[in-house]
C-alpha cells in the first residue's frame, strides 16, 4: 500500500506537470492572442503558471516524500512537535509577498481594459445586441447617426477594422449574455438594462481573419449555439464592406430578380 | 464574548429564566463555569420518536448522512448524463434516452441539458455537501467531541433536519412539473430565472428550486444556531477554546459563516420568488423583449437590476463554498493527526487560518462577477482580497505537510482519503490563483478551468474528506469498522478516476471551451476537443461505478462489520471516550479535560497517545 | 499479488481499454408520423381520427408519403415523369437543369459557396494542408461528406511505397465531373481541397444537420412541435400548410429559395429562430432544400388527408397529381417578386406626414386599426369577440394568438431595410391577419408609409434601437457612452410582447 500510494502521488505530480507541458502541441492551450492588450494578460498568466508549478511540485513532492518515508513500519513514537514559529512566519510572509506582487502587477492591465475613463476617445463603431440566441450588430449607416432609418443591421457578423481602437457598446435584449472572443482576450457580460462600452485594437498582422464570438453566460437552451463572427479587415476592406452594406440597406429589390 | 458566571454553589438561588431541568443540573454541580448541563428523564420512546422524529443529535446526524448519500447518487447520475452529452452529443442516451426523447431517437434536447447541469450543481451543493458536512458530521460530532450529552436545542435540531425534507421534496418534484426542473444554472441569474418564458425550467421549476433553497436555508440556520450555542456553552470542564479539536473549530466557524451569510440568501431568494410569482421588479430591467409564453403578458414591473441578484447571491454563495471546505479541512486535520500519531503542526495558526478564511470569505464575493458589468473598480478591490484569501489556505497546507513530517503514518482508508484531500486541495487552490487575477479571468471566466477548479476543491477536497470522515467515525456511529480492504480498493480507484476526470478540464478550459454548452462542437474550433471530452466522460463513468465499493462496504459494515470498542484508532479526543455507538446522553462518566486535542507521541506517557481526559501528574 | 494491487491494476487496465475503444454512439432510427390534426383554414380543422379508414389510414398514407419524400434520415424527392424527361431533379439543386439537376444554384452562387466552404471547413483544410490527415476533425452534420472523405483517405493510405510510406494512389478522386486519378500527395491534397470547397449537401447531409440544429424546435415532420416548441412564442414555423411569412412576394405565393435562405441565415429577430449565418452557404442551401421537402411532404399529406375524408381512395394518380400540384406552387414563386424600379426615396417631413395620413386612413392603409394610433400594437382590430361575446385576440393561420407589431421598438422580423417594409405593405404577411395595402395606394404612397413607420422607432440619440419612444427630434444628446436606460423610459408598461 505504501508503495502504491507514493506512486499515485508521484504520478499525480509528474503527469500534472507533463500534461500542462505538452498541452500546447495537442491544441489544449491558450489560443493565440491578437490584440494590443493581450500580451500583458498572457504574461500575467505565465507568471502565475511558473509560480503555481513551483509550489505544486514543492508541496506535492513533499507530500509524496513524507508519505513514503514516514509510513514505514516503525514502533517508535513520532516526533513530538506542535509547530515551529519561525517556519510559520516564513511560510506566511513569502506567499503573502508573492500574492501581493501578483496583485499589484496586474492592476494597470485591468484598468486599461475595463475602466471607463481609459476608454479610447474614438466614437463607437457599432452597437452590439445580444439576444436569445444570436448577435445583431448595428452600424450607423451612411448618415453616421445611430437609430435612424438607414442603420445597417448585421446579424451574426461583426466586421471591424484592424490597427485602430474599435469602441463599441454592448447591449442585451432579454437575458444575460456575454461577449467573448478568445483571441482578443476580451469578455464582458451583456446585461439587459445596461449599455456597456468596450474596446479592443487588433494588431495589423492579424487582419483579414475571422474570429469566433462566443456567448459566455448561460442564456437558455440555445446558449451553446449562440455564435457570432468577428471579421477583422484592414481599414480599406472595412470601408468597402460598409459601403456594400449601406447599398444593401437602400436596395430596391431589383437584384432579387432571377 | 464573556459569559456571566453562574454560581455552582448548591445553596445559591436559582437563576431566573432557566429551564428547570438545567437548574437541576446546575444544582448537581456539573459543568464548568459558564456551561449548561441538561438532564432529563430516560423514558422509552416509540420507534418514531427514536428514529424518525428524533431529537438525539446522533440520529439526526445519521439522517443527514443517509439523505446526503442518496442525493449523492442522484447528483452523480445527473453528472453522468452531462458527461454523455459532452462526449457524444445528440446520440442516444443510455437508459433514459428512449424513455424521455422518443422523437429524436433517444438524443436529449438542449433544454434538458440546461436542466441537468443546474440540478447537478444544486443537488450537490445544497443537498449533499452542506448536509453531509454540517448536517451529518456537525450534528454527530459536536456534542461528542466537546463532551456534551446533546445539542443545546435538541428540538430545534430536529426541526433542522425536517425543514430540509420539504426542500428536498420541492427539488425532486421540480423534475416532474411542466417545463421540467430549474434550468438557469445553480446560480439562477435573472432575468433568465425570473422571466417565465425565458427558459422552460423557469416556468414552475424555478419557483420550486427557490423554495428548495429557502427550506434548506432554514435547516442550515437552525443547525448553525445550535452548533454555535453548543460549542460556546456546553463544553466539558477544562475544555477551553484553544483545546478544541480543529473539527470543532471548523464546524463552529462554518456555523458562524452560515449565520451571517444565509439571511442574505433567504432574502434574495424571496425577492426572486416575488419577482416570479407576484411580478415585482427587483431584478427586471425595463424594455425586455423576451420570447413570451402568454401574449397578453405576464406583465412584470420593471426598473430593477439583474446585478442585484448577483451581488446578493454571491454574498451568500461565496461563504457557502467555505462552509463546504472549512469543515472538511477541520476533519482532515483530525484524521491526519490521529492516523499519523503526531500532533497537528501549528494548532494556533490552523485555527486562526480558518478564522481568516471565514472573515476574508465575506469580502471576496465579487470575484465571481469580474465580467458581470459591475463597476471595474470593484474588480480591483475584490482581486486583492481574493489574492489574500489564498494565503491562509496555503498556510494550512504547509501545516498539514508539517504534520506528516516525522510522523508514524498508518495507511488506513481514513488516512488515505485524508492524504488525498491534501493532495487534491492543493491543486484546486493553486488553480484559483489564475481566477483571482482579473485580467486572466477575462479569458478563463466561465470556461472549463473554472469547472476543474471547483471540482477539485469540492470533490477532491470535500468529498474525499467526507469519505475519510466516514471511515474514521464509522466505528463511533455504528460500533463496527468498515472493511479496510474494500476501503483501500475504493480509495485507489476513486483517486485515479477522479484525477482522470477533472485534471484535463484545466487544459480543455484553457483551449477556451465554455461551461454549460450542450454541444461544444457546434464551433468547429472546438471539434478537436472531442477525444479529450470522451476520455473525461469515460473516467467519470468509471468513477461513478467505482463508488459501488464504498456503498457496498458502508451498508454491509453497518450490519456485518467487525465489532470494535470505544477507541479503535487510539484517538485522543473526547468522542472516543463514549461507547461505540454512544447511548442517549453520550457519556457514561464525568469528563474533565486536561490537555489539548493532539497529544500524540507525548513524552509524558508510554503509549503513543495521551487522551484529553487522562490526567498526568 | 495483494488484492489492493489487483484492484488498481484492473482499474487502470479497464480505463485504458475503455478509452481506446471508439464508442460509436448513434441516434436511433426515426420515422415520420402523421399529424393528429390538419388545420385546413381558420374555420376547418380535420382530425386524423376522422379520416375514413382511420386506423388503416396510417398505412397507405404514410407509405405514399415515404415514396414521395423518403424517411427522416434519408429524405429523397420522387421524380415525376415530366421531370425525368426534362432532366430536372430537385434532389440535386447544384447540378445544372437538364443535367439531372434543378439548376437552382447558379454559377455565381456556386463560387460564393466555394469561398464559404473554405471558411467553415477551415480547421479541416488546415489539417490537410499540414499533412495531418488522421487529425482531420469529423464533419459535423455531413455524414455523406464524412463517408466520402473517409473512403478517399483510406484508399490513399492503403498502398505503400517501398519505403513504407503511403503512395497516395487512388483510381478516381471523388470530385465530378472528371473524377481525376490521384497519384501523388500533392494531387491528393488538391483533390481533397476540391472535395471540401465544392461540396454541396445531399439530403442525407441536410437531414443530419436538421436533426442536430432544427429538429428540437421544428419537429421531425417540420410541424413545429419539437420538444422545445411548447415553450416558445412565437411557435416555431409549422411547414405543413406551406405558408411562410417572410417572403418578398405578393399574392400569398410560396416562398422562393432566397426567402427561406434569408430567414435561416439572418434569423427572425426576437423570436427563438436565431441567425444561422455561422453555417456555410452550402449548408444553408441544404437546409432550405430540407425545409422545402418537409413542407411539400406536409402539404401533400394535408391535401391527401382531405381527399380521403371526402371518401376518395389513395390511387397512384391522385398521389402524384397532388404532389405535382404542390410542387407547382413552389415553382411559380419567383413570378410574384415585389421590387421597385428606381432609387429608394429618402424620408422628408412631407413624406412622413403623408405616411401618417395613410396610416390613419380607414380606406387607405388602415394600419392604426391593428397597430394603434401610436403604432404600439394596441389597435382595437387586434381583438375579436368569440361566440360568448368575450374579446379574444385574433389568431394567425396556424391557430396561434397573434399580436400586431409594436412599431416603435424598431424590431422587424422580416428585415428592417426600407424595401423589406415596403414588401410587407405590398404583399401583406402570409399567414397572418396583416393584409396587403389596397391597390389604390400608389408606390409613392407606400414609400410614405414606410418612412412613417421607420420614423416611429427613430431615436437619434446614438443609443440604437432600444427605446419605446414616440418623441421625434428628441435626441442627439447621447453619445453612446454607457449610461443606464433606467432614467429614460416613460411607458414601461409597454413591455407587453408582440409578434
Amino acid at each position: 500500500m505504501r508503495l502504491l500510494v507514493t506512486l499515485l502521488l508521484v504520478l499525480l505530480s509528474v503527469l500534472g506537470v507533463w500534461t500542462f507541458y505538452t498541452a500546447e502541441e495537442n491544441g489544449w492551450w491558450l489560443v493565440d492572442a491578437v490584440t494590443t492588450y493581450a500580451p500583458e494578460i498572457d504574461d500575467l498568466f505565465y507568471l502565475i503558471l511558473w509560480l503555481v508549478t513551483f509550489f505544486f511540485i514543492a508541496t506535492e513532492g513533499a507530500l509524496a516524500w513524507f508519505v513514503f518515508k514516514y509510513s514505514k513500519k516503525d514502533d517508535s513514537k513520532a516526533v513530538y512537535s506542535h509547530g515551529n514559529h519561525t517556519l510559520e512566519l516564513w511560510w506566511t510572509l513569502i506567499p503573502a509577498g508573492l500574492l501581493l506582487l501578483i496583485a499589484f502587477k496586474q492592476m494597470g492591465t485591468w484598468a486599461d481594459i475595463k475602466y471607463r475613463k481609459n476608454l479610447p476617445t474614438e466614437a463607437p463603431i457599432a452597437h452590439v445586441w445580444a439576444s436569445q440566441f444570436d448577435w445583431r450588430i448595428q452600424y450607423p449607416g451612411a448618415d453616421g447617426v445611430f437609430g435612424t432609418w438607414d442603420d445597417v443591421e448585421s446579424p451574426h457578423l461583426f466586421v471591424v477594422p484592424a490597427d485602430e481602437n474599435v469602441v463599441f457598446i454592448l447591449h442585451s435584449r432579454d437575458v444575460l449574455h456575454s461577449f467573448f472572443v478568445p483571441e482578443f482576450r476580451l469578455k464582458q457580460d451583456a446585461v439587459p438594462g445596461m449599455a456597456i462600452p468596450m474596446w479592443f485594437n487588433v494588431e495589423p498582422e492579424h487582419a483579414d481573419r475571422t474570429y469566433d464570438l462566443i456567448c459566455a453566460e448561460l442564456c437558455g437552451w440555445g446558449h451553446y449555439k449562440m455564435a457570432g463572427r468577428v471579421e477583422v479587415r484592414t481599414r480599406e476592406g472595412f470601408d468597402e464592406w460598409m459601403a456594400e452594406q449601406e447599398a444593401n440597406v437602400m436596395s430596391n429589390g431589383t437584384e432579387d430578380q432571377s | 464574548m464573556s459569559v456571566p458566571p453562574i454560581p455552582s454553589d448548591a445553596d445559591a438561588p436559582e437563576p431566573e429564566g432557566l429551564n428547570p431541568r438545567a437548574a437541576e443540573g446546575l444544582r448537581k454541580g456539573q459543568g464548568a463555569e459558564g456551561s449548561v448541563h441538561i438532564e432529563h428523564d430516560h423514558h422509552e420512546l416509540s420507534f418514531i420518536r427514536k428514529y424518525i422524529f428524533s431529537t438525539d443529535h446522533k440520529v439526526i446526524g445519521l439522517q443527514f448522512m443517509f439523505t446526503g448519500l442518496v442525493m449523492l447518487g442522484l447528483g452523480g447520475a445527473l453528472a453522468m448524463a452531462i458527461r454523455w452529452q459532452l462526449a457524444w452529443p445528440w446520440t442516444q442516451v443510455p437508459v433514459i434516452g428512449e424513455l424521455l426523447f422518443p422523437a429524436t431517437g433517444g438524443a436529449m434536447s438542449p433544454e434538458f441539458y440546461t436542466m441537468l447541469f443546474t440540478m447537478h450543481g444544486t443537488i450537490m451543493i445544497f443537498f449533499v455537501i452542506i448536509p453531509m458536512l454540517t448536517g451529518a458530521f456537525g450534528n454527530f460530532l459536536i456534542p461528542l467531541m466537546i463532551g456534551a450529552p446533546d445539542m443545546a436545542f435538541p428540538r430545534l435540531n430536529m426541526i433542522g433536519y425536517w425543514a430540509m425534507v420539504p426542500g428536498l421534496c420541492c427539488a425532486l418534484a421540480s423534475f416532474f412539473v411542466e417545463g421540467g426542473a430549474a434550468a438557469a444554472g445553480w446560480t439562477a441569474y435573472p432575468p433568465l430565472s425570473t422571466i417565465e418564458s425565458a427558459a422552460p425550467g423557469s416556468l414552475t421549476g424555478q419557483t420550486l428550486w427557490l423554495l428548495a433553497l429557502t427550506f434548506s436555508g432554514v435547516s442550515s440556520m437552525a443547525g448553525a444556531v445550535n452548533y454555535a450555542t453548543t460549542v460556546v456553552k456546553m463544553r466539558a470542564p477544562g475544555l477551553t477554546m484553544m483545546r478544541l479539536p480543529l473539527t470543532i473549530w471548523a464546524l463552529f466557524i462554518s456555523a458562524l459563516l452560515q449565520l451571517f451569510a444565509l439571511p442574505v440568501l433567504t432574502a434574495v431568494s424571496i425577492e426572486q420568488i416575488l419577482d416570479r410569482v407576484a411580478h415585482t421588479g427587483f431584478f427586471t430591467p425595463t424594455n425586455l423583449v423576451v420570447n413570451q409564453m402568454n401574449p397578453e403578458g405576464a406583465v412584470h414591473a420593471a426598473g430593477g437590476q439583474p446585478l442585484l441578484w448577483q451581488h446578493l447571491f454571491w454574498f451568500y454563495s461565496h461563504p457557502a463554498v467555505y462552509i463546504m471546505v472549512v469543515p472538511a479541512m477541520g476533519m482532515a486535520s483530525d484524521i491526519l493527526a490521529t492516523h499519523a500519531r503526531k500532533p497537528i503542526f501549528g494548532y494556533k495558526p490552523m485555527a486562526y487560518s480558518m478564522m481568516s478564511i471565514a472573515g476574508l470569505g465575506f469580502i471576496v464575493w465579487g470575484h465571481h462577477m469580474f465580467a458581470s458589468g459591475m463597476n471595474p473598480a470593484l474588480g480591483m478591490t475584490f482581486m486583492v482580497s481574493t489574492m489574500l484569501i489564498a494565503l491562509p489556505s496555503a498556510i494550512k497546507v504547509f501545516n498539514w505537510l508539517g504534520t506528516l513530517w516525522g510522523a508514524r503514518i498508518q495507511l488506513t482508508s481514513a488516512m488515505l482519503n485524508a492524504i488525498a484531500f491534501v493532495a487534491l486541495f492543493i491543486i484546486g487552490g493553486l488553480s484559483g490563483i489564475w481566477m483571482a487575477a482579473t485580467p486572466v479571468d477575462i479569458y478563463i471566466h466561465d470556461t472549463y478551468i473554472i469547472v476543474a477548479h471547483f471540482h477539485y476543491v469540492v470533490f477532491g477536497g470535500s468529498m474525499f474528506a467526507i469519505w475519510a470522515a466516514i471511515y474514521h467515525w464509522f466505528p463511533k456511529m455504528f460500533g463496527r469498522v468498515m472493511d479496510e480492504r474494500l476501503g483501500k480498493i475504493h480509495f485507489v480507484g476513486s483517486f485515479i478516476f477522479a484525477n482522470c476526470t477533472f485534471y484535463m478540464m484545466h487544459q480543455i478550459g484553457l483551449a477556451g471551451l465554455m461551461r454549460r454548452t450542450a454541444d461544444p462542437y457546434a464551433y468547429e474550433v472546438y471539434a478537436h476537443l472531442q477525444p479529450l471530452n470522451e476520455f473525461i466522460s469515460i473516467s467519470a463513468f468509471c468513477l461513478f461505478l467505482w463508488q459501488f465499493f464504498f456503498v457496498f462496504n458502508f451498508f454491509t459494515s453497518i450490519f456485518r462489520g467487525k465489532r470494535v470498542g470505544r477507541n479503535p484508532w487510539k484517538g485522543t479526543t473526547l468522542e472516543w471516550e463514549a461507547p461505540s455507538p454512544p447511548g442517549h446522553g453520550n457519556f457514561d462518566r464525568e469528563l474533565h479535560v486536561y490537555h489539548g486535542p493532539y497529544e500524540y507521541a507525548s513524552p509524558l506517557v508510554e503509549e503513543d497517545y495521551l487522551p484529553q481526559t487522562r490526567k498526568v501528574d | 499479488m495483494r488484492r489492493i494491487h489487483l484492484a488498481s491494476l484492473i482499474a487502470t487496465c479497464g480505463l485504458a481499454l475503455l478509452s481506446s475503444c471508439d464508442i460509436q454512439a448513434q441516434a436511433k432510427e426515426r420515422s415520420y408520423s402523421l399529424a393528429e390534426e390538419y388545420r385546413i383554414n381558420k374555420e376547418l380543422t380535420l382530425y386524423l381520427e376522422d379520416v375514413p379508414g382511420g386506423e388503416t389510414a396510417e398505412g397507405p398514407l404514410l407509405g405514399a408519403l415515404e415514396m414521395l419524400c423518403g424517411t427522416p434520415a434519408q429524405p429523397q424527392l420522387m421524380l415525376l415523369g415530366d421531370w425525368i424527361d426534362e432532366g430536372y431533379d430537385p434532389n440535386y439543386p447544384d447540378y445544372d437543369y437538364g443535367d439531372s439537376g434543378s439548376g437552382e444554384i447558379g454559377k455565381a452562387e456556386k463560387a460564393l459557396i466555394a469561398e464559404d466552404n473554405a471558411r467553415v471547413f477551415a480547421v479541416q483544410l488546415k489539417s490537410i494542408e499540414g499533412g495531418d490527415y488522421e487529425g482531420v476533425v469529423p464533419f459535423r452534420g455531413a455524414p455523406l461528406l464524412q463517408a466520402k472523405w473517409d473512403e478517399f483517405l483510406a484508399d490513399a493510405l492503403e498502398d505503400e511505397d517501398e519505403d513504407g510510406s503511403p503512395d497516395f494512389s487512388v483510381e478516381e478522386s471523388p470530385n465530378p465531373p472528371d473524377y481525376v486519378p490521384v497519384d501523388s500527395e500533392d494531387v491528393f491534397k488538391k483533390e481533397a481541397r476540391t472535395l471540401l470547397t465544392s461540396w454541396y449537401p445531399r439530403f442525407q447531409d441536410s437531414a443530419e444537420l436538421y436533426r442536430l440544429e432544427c429538429l428540437h424546435c421544428h419537429g421531425t415532420e417540420g410541424t413545429g412541435d419539437g420538444s422545445t416548441a411548447p415553450f416558445l412564442y412565437p411557435r416555431p414555423r409549422n411547414y405543413q400548410p406551406g405558408i411562410f411569412k417572410w417572403t418578398a412576394l405578393k399574392d400569398k405565393a410560396h416562398p422562393r429559395r432566397e426567402d427561406l435562405y434569408k430567414v435561416i441565415s439572418e434569423g427572425s429577430y426576437t423570436s427563438a429562430m436565431p441567425a444561422f449565418r455561422r453555417f456555410s452557404r452550402a449548408q444553408i442551401h441544404g437546409l432550405v432544400d430540407m425545409v422545402r421537402l418537409l413542407s411539400i411532404r406536409g402539404e401533400t399529406e394535408l391535401l391527401l388527408a382531405l381527399e380521403m375524408s371526402d371518401d376518395n381512395y389513395l390511387t397512384p394518380a391522385l398521389v402524384s397529381q397532388t404532389y405535382a400540384d404542390v410542387w407547382d406552387k413552389w415553382k411559380s414563386a419567383p413570378d410574384s417578386l415585389i421590387f421597385y424600379e428606381g432609387e429608394v426615396p429618402s424620408p422628408s417631413a412631407e413624406s412622413i406626414a403623408l405616411g401618417r395620413k395613410h396610416f390613419m386612413d380607414p380606406n387607405g392603409g388602415n394600419c392604426f386599426s391593428c397597430h394603434g394610433e401610436k403604432g404600439l400594437g394596441d389597435g382595437t382590430s387586434a381583438w375579436e369577440a368569440d361566440e360568448d361575446g368575450i374579446m379574444q385576440r385574433i389568431v394567425d393561420d396556424w391557430g396561434e394568438e397573434i399580436i400586431p407589431r409594436n412599431l416603435t421598438t424598431g424590431i422587424f422580423r422580416g428585415g428592417r431595410r426600407p424595401i423589406d417594409i415596403y414588401r410587407r405593405l405590398t404583399g401583406g404577411i402570409n399567414g397572418t391577419p396583416m393584409p396587403a395595402v389596397p391597390d389604390t395606394l400608389t408606390e409613392d404612397d407606400r414609400w410614405a408609409i414606410v418612412h412613417y413607420v421607420l420614423s416611429l422607432s427613430e431615436t437619434h440619440d446614438g443609443r440604437g434601437l432600444d427605446s419605446i419612444r414616440m418623441r421625434k427630434g428628441d435626441g442627439g444628446h447621447g453619445d453612446g457612452h454607457g449610461d443606464d436606460d433606467a432614467d429614460s423610459h416613460a411607458d414601461s408598461h409597454d413591455s407587453d410582447e408582440d409578434h
